[in-house]
């Protein structure tokens, strides 16, 4: 485990408690609502603040501990943080925010600044050597702060937000550019957001943070699959397909066809809710583009609302009301009709 | 225009209109204004300006000048160098009695100048509490010594830039900071690279306040240093010295060179203090 984090850490009045562990290469989401605690998670694996009891591990490392007094400071560790709003240092140019890592590291100034040009480079960046980051477009300032974190070579590279501060324009293709980058480190990277799309898109495993509590952890599909609560079903518990849009007409790996309203083209993700997912007991005669007989693998209640997994041309959840099922006689094993219109099949670019 | 202010003109459209000031502010705020533009006026009409090479020639004027520069250089140097660094704790570090020490670094910036003198004299003097340690044991003796006046000038400016750099060291995005720790700046690294050069600003405009400070200064010198021509009379105490003597040219003349120097002191000052906005 190149990540080993088991403890509590205190921020005031409010307690995380957190159990987070990363294999190398791996992709991890920190997945939750504003509050939730995640930042603070990343500041502790950073070193920017202490766990109050537990314990932190890097690289096999122990660097904090308070119950055997070990710590060690934020410098020494083998991490990368890019900071939700970048704070790249306003007084350096790119290049020099770069190199100035390098630097720390102990190289000379004209091998850190080698260095640093290599890495602009590698992210595609290299003309904004010179610039000052009050120049810089939040997606150029966010890849000068990820060449930054980077050029240290460290083990563990933490991104808080990293597309939060983005319009909605820029932040499609940042992300996939973001996505390619990931794909390519060796290290490990904890990623924290409150937008589960980009934790789908980005991240092999997901952990699910609620009032400073993990409420669920496992890969993207399991989750997705089966959402333990209301709160991550709403996160997480959507439809997700990938597959090759072409006028409107969204092609799976499986075979299926999905009709989108969204006019893209390309390899996309497709999301679709869960309640936006009607269920017919007869075949439907209604303007829904989708339809599809499928068979009931499960039925899970969830509080208030029941979500019903299904499986046939493509595996589907629909989330209905209890007074529903009863009425449709859903249970496992039962056939239906499942319909979804062209305007809730939305795509992001994969 | 409905219903329009007829009180209110406006000066082109499109543009907000501008509102006419009430009479009351025009008279008073008027007559603030003449208050400073008609004395500093004077000055410059009454300056003997054809005489003003040789009367800034004069030995006494010089060794006046030559020490201002010496004091005022000193005083802002010596502010910087142990200023910045008292900002810095003030604004940073945990320690008891931070608000005391804080007050008294304070205090002589609203303080007399003259009470800062006889401070410093009953301190510093052949008999005073570390003053009489300095003359048995090393045989210093500060009083009436351009290290006085030195001493005095930045004992009443240096307060300046502390409360200038101790504010934007507070106000400084401390996450800036952070970010530089995690990228493997020890301490050292991160005041030097990073702290330091995101309140340049507002250090260079504390400096030029202590400077403005220093150049002024009067009472304290005067108290603790003594007005003695060549070791410790500064331009201020010159321009008394002159007027006392009944030579008003001498007087006018260092005045205008005084003024000169202020206003290269305002400029440099609206400078960063326009780079803080």
């Amino acid at each position: 485990m190149s990540l080993d984090l088991d403890g509590q850490i205190r921020r005031g009045e409010f307690a995380v408690s957190v159990r987070l562990t990363a294999s190398e290469s791996e992709v991890v989401a920190v997945l939750g609502p504003n509050g939730a605690g995640k930042s603070t998670i990343l500041e502790t694996i950073a070193g920017l603040r202490r766990v109050e009891s537990g314990r932190c591990r890097l690289d096999g490392e122990l660097v904090d501990e308070p119950s055997s007094d070990v710590w060690v400071a934020p410098q020494l560790r083998p991490v990368g943080f890019v900071f939700q709003d970048y704070l790249l240092f306003p007084h350096m140019t790119a290049l020099q925010n770069v190199s100035f890592g390098v630097e720390c590291g102990g190289a000379d100034k004209r091998q850190a600044r080698t260095r640093a040009r290599e890495w602009l480079d590698r992210l595609g960046i290299e003309a904004l050597a010179g610039a000052s980051p009050a120049e810089l477009s939040g997606g150029e300032a966010q890849k000068v702060a990820l060449a930054r974190a980077l050029a240290r070579e460290p083990s563990v590279l933490l991104l808080d937000e990293p597309l939060a501060a983005l319009d909605a324009s820029s932040r499609i293709a940042v992300r996939r550019e973001l996505g390619e980058h990931l794909t390519e480190y060796a290290g490990t990277t904890v990623l924290v957001t409150h937008d589960p799309v980009d934790a789908l898109i980005l991240a092999d495993r997901l952990v699910v943070l609620e009032n400073g509590e993990v409420v669920q952890e496992g890969t993207a599909a399991e989750i997705r699959a089966h959402p333990r609560s209301g709160y991550v079903a709403d996160l997480v518990g959507r439809n997700l397909f990938r597959g090759e849009a072409d006028h409107g007409v969204i092609s799976l790996n499986s075979g299926a066809r999905l009709v989108t309203a969204d006019d893209r083209s390309g390899l996309v993700f497709a999301v679709v809710d869960p309640s936006a997912v009607t269920l017919h007991p007869t075949e439907p005669h209604g303007s829904a583009r989708n339809v599809w007989e499928l068979d009931v693998t499960a039925v899970e209640h969830l509080g208030s609302r029941v979500r019903v997994l299904t499986k046939g041309a493509l595996e589907l959840t629909a989330e209905v009301t209890p007074a529903a099922i009863e009425e449709l006689g859903i249970r496992a094993g039962t056939r239906i009709w499942a319909t979804v219109k062209a305007t809730e099949v939305r795509t992001h670019p994969a | 225009m409905i219903g329009a202010d007829p009180s209110t003109v406006s000066e082109s459209r499109g543009e907000r209109p501008v509102p006419r000031p009430p009479p009351a502010l025009i008279l008073l705020g008027a007559a603030a204004a003449a208050f400073f533009v008609v004395p500093l006026t004077a000055l410059l009409i009454r300056a003997p300006w054809s005489d003003l090479p040789s009367l800034l020639g004069d030995p006494a004027v010089i060794a006046a000048l030559r020490l201002s520069a010496i004091t005022t250089t000193s005083a802002t140097v010596l502010s910087l160098v142990f200023g910045v660094p008292l900002a810095w704790l003030l604004a940073r570090a945990e320690f008891r009695g931070k608000s005391l020490v804080r007050a008294f670094v304070l205090l002589p910036m609203v303080l007399p100048p003259v009470v800062g003198g006889m401070a410093l004299l009953l301190a510093l003097g052949r008999r005073g509490l570390v003053g009489q340690w300095l003359d048995s044991l090393l045989g210093v003796t500060l009083p009436f010594t351009t290290t006085a006046a030195v001493i005095a000038t930045t004992f009443v400016a240096m307060p300046f830039l502390v409360i200038t750099v101790e504010a934007a060291f507070r106000n400084l995005d401390s996450r800036m900071e952070d970010a530089a720790v995690t990228l493997g700046a020890g301490t050292g690294t991160v005041f030097w690279r990073i702290t330091l050069p995101l309140a340049a600003p507002s250090i260079a405009a504390g400096a030029c306040l202590s400077a403005a400070r220093a150049l002024g200064e009067f009472g304290a010198t005067i108290t603790f240093a003594g007005s003695v021509e060549g070791r410790t009379q500064t331009l201020p105490l010159a321009v008394l010295a002159a007027l006392e003597s009944n030579d008003p040219d001498a007087a006018i003349a260092m005045s205008l060179v005084m003024m000169a120097l202020s206003m290269i002191i305002l400029i440099a000052l609206r400078r960063y203090w326009l780079a803080l906005r």
